[in-house]
């Protein structure tokens, strides 16, 4: 069996394991994060629901670029990822 | 001046795939296009990644997808993955790849982008740890992920046993199976059985996965109502009714399917002419059985225009490559109709199944209309049934027109998640039937498209 390379990335400042060629979003999910983003309007948590990119719920701040999708984003060597707001994004409260 | 491509195809799936390859055999410049870094769109996701033969469920499956990729990659086709197409209008697309936004010009563009799980709201549906059973699929086959457990599987759908028998035979934590398919469905479905047996493959598969389920003894609840989903911030506990009693189960996943809707979009965006669905309750692209919509110069093919499966999907998109083949003289007519011919026969058988697949798990329309008050239709803008409902009371029934008062569908997805049962939630209140409300009207950019990107156009050369 073939193994995958390893790649490190950063959530919220802590290392983050992933596999290489794999989404941010399910590296996420293999790391135990219970949820990536805060909703702007109710401040609840939210996490991504589909996977493929039509809910937008894994919307993430990606070395400094907001409105990133983390499921259809590959992980990268030295990525670091931080939660953002999703759904309605207020004006500066994406970065 | 911008190179003249005889084809651009979107999507990377079965469908995009072969008419892709098919054109590109018969010697046209076909350029395809896709978001993901790998082929294969969502079925055949990750099919080329190292691990995928072990990842895949099923290695007929794996095998399948692996071959049109290769084929795909050797047609001579340009392949340009990472790229996230934004704007269509006949003749010209516009794209983003990385920093760059790419215009792209073709004679024909066909649209090949898929189905998505049908967004269904209950109660709770947006707490972290509730995702689509095709969520679940996706981080299986990408990266081997098993979602963590007590791992509970609801909704309605073929997906539904076909997941929990594969869950259960990696050992998987499967708590149960919640079916919330309404009762009264099989005794619809009867009398399209016997023409399903045309494509028994689906139904051998079918009744093997609920022997697996059977034989490890996992609870299913049949006709389940009143789905809710609790827990502080995350999912903890599922609440359900079956048969007159209620249940309580602890869960970390949830894992929801209520069928597969066409990705219809992009469609929509290019203004081409859409078509309900009875038997699917969805809105299809209208198209004929070469792909052709309602504006020239752009084509359909695969499950965007009408949900049909993998196979069929990958005949589609050869049959529309041949239609585009003949029509840009790559191909005579003749020739056309005596390569579409076994492709059109097998097209048939594959569609033979479907009616009674459709019946069995044809959607409640009670399903949204029992929906409670505080249940969040849109989440985006968190907008809830009992608002839509209210502007409902007030003479408002477009789903258009909602989406002014309340904002349904102005959030980042653009009514991706909350269109069909926003449309459903207002028809119920309306009393119309749930054609009659209307389709949201999707425009450009279909994705976010930061303003320094859309600076640094390239034309394609």
């Amino acid at each position: 069996m073939t193994t995958q390379h390893s790649v490190k990335i950063f959530f919220e400042g802590a290392p983050v394991e992933a596999e290489e060629g794999e989404s941010v979003a399910a590296a996420l999910q293999r790391a135990g994060v219970q949820y990536t983003s805060h909703h702007g309007l109710t401040g609840e948590h939210r996490a991504p629901f589909c996977m493929m990119g039509v809910c937008f719920e894994c919307m993430v701040n990606i070395d400094g670029h907001p409105n990133q999708q983390a499921c259809l984003t590959t992980v990268r060597e030295g990525m670091r990822v931080r939660r953002q707001q999703t759904g309605k994004v207020f004006e500066g409260e994406g970065a | 001046m911008s190179q003249q491509w005889d084809a651009l195809v979107i999507g990377a799936g079965p469908a995009g795939m072969s008419a892709a390859a098919i054109m590109a055999e018969r010697g046209l410049q076909v350029t395809l296009v896709d978001e993901q870094e790998t082929p294969g769109g969502q079925i055949y996701r990750g099919v080329t990644r190292p691990q995928a033969a072990s990842r895949f469920a099923e290695i007929k499956d794996y095998n399948a997808g692996l071959a049109l990729t290769r084929r795909f990659l050797a047609s001579g086709a340009r392949y340009l993955p990472n790229t996230t197409v934004w704007f269509v209008e006949p003749g010209r697309v516009l794209a983003r790849q990385g920093d760059a936004t790419h215009e792209i010009l073709a004679a024909k563009i066909v649209i090949a982008v898929g189905a998505m799980e049908r967004p269904v709201p209950f109660k709770g549906w947006t707490l972290p740890g509730v995702m689509g059973v095709g969520a679940a699929h996706i981080l299986q086959k990408m990266s081997g992920i098993t979602p963590a457990g007590p791992l509970v599987l609801a909704g309605s759908g073929p997906l539904l046993p076909m997941a929990a028998a594969h869950y259960l035979k990696q050992g998987a934590p499967v708590a149960a199976i919640l079916d919330t398919t309404p009762l009264t469905n099989l005794l619809r479905a009867a009398p399209f059985f016997l023409p399903a047996l045309a494509d028994s493959s689906l139904l051998w598969r079918g009744a093997g996965y609920m022997l697996t389920i059977a034989h490890k003894h996992v609870p299913v609840y049949y006709g389940v109502t009143n789905l809710t989903a609790e827990g502080a911030d995350h999912v903890e506990r599922v609440r359900f009714v079956s048969k007159g009693k209620e249940h309580s189960l602890d869960a970390q996943t949830l894992l929801w399917h209520n069928g597969v809707i066409p990705r219809t979009h992009m469609a929509a965006s290019a203004d081409l002419k859409h078509c309900w669905d009875r038997a699917q309750q969805c809105w299809n692209t209208c198209s004929d059985r070469s792909g052709h919509t309602s504006r020239n110069g752009i084509l359909v093919a695969g499950d965007c225009a009408g949900v049909h499966g993998a196979e069929a999907s990958a005949l589609q998109g050869e049959l529309t490559g041949l239609a585009i083949a003949a029509e840009l003289d790559a191909l005579s007519r003749r020739d056309a109709k005596i390569l579409a011919w076994p492709l059109r026969q097998k097209l048939w058988a594959k569609l033979a199944a479907r009616p009674f697949v459709d019946a069995v798990f044809r959607p409640g329309a009670g399903a949204c209309a029992a929906l409670d008050d505080d249940v969040v239709v849109c989440r985006c803008e968190n907008v809830t049934a009992g608002e839509i409902r209210k502007v409902v009371a007030e003479g408002v029934v477009d789903v258009n027109e909602i989406k002014l008062r309340l904002r349904p569908g102005m959030g980042p997805c653009q009514g991706r998640m909350c269109g069909p049962a926003l449309a459903f939630v207002a028809a119920a209140a309306a009393g119309l039937p749930v054609q009659k409300v209307g389709m949201l009207r999707i425009r450009p950019p279909l994705r976010p498209v930061p303003l320094a990107t859309l600076c640094n156009m390239t034309k394609d050369n």
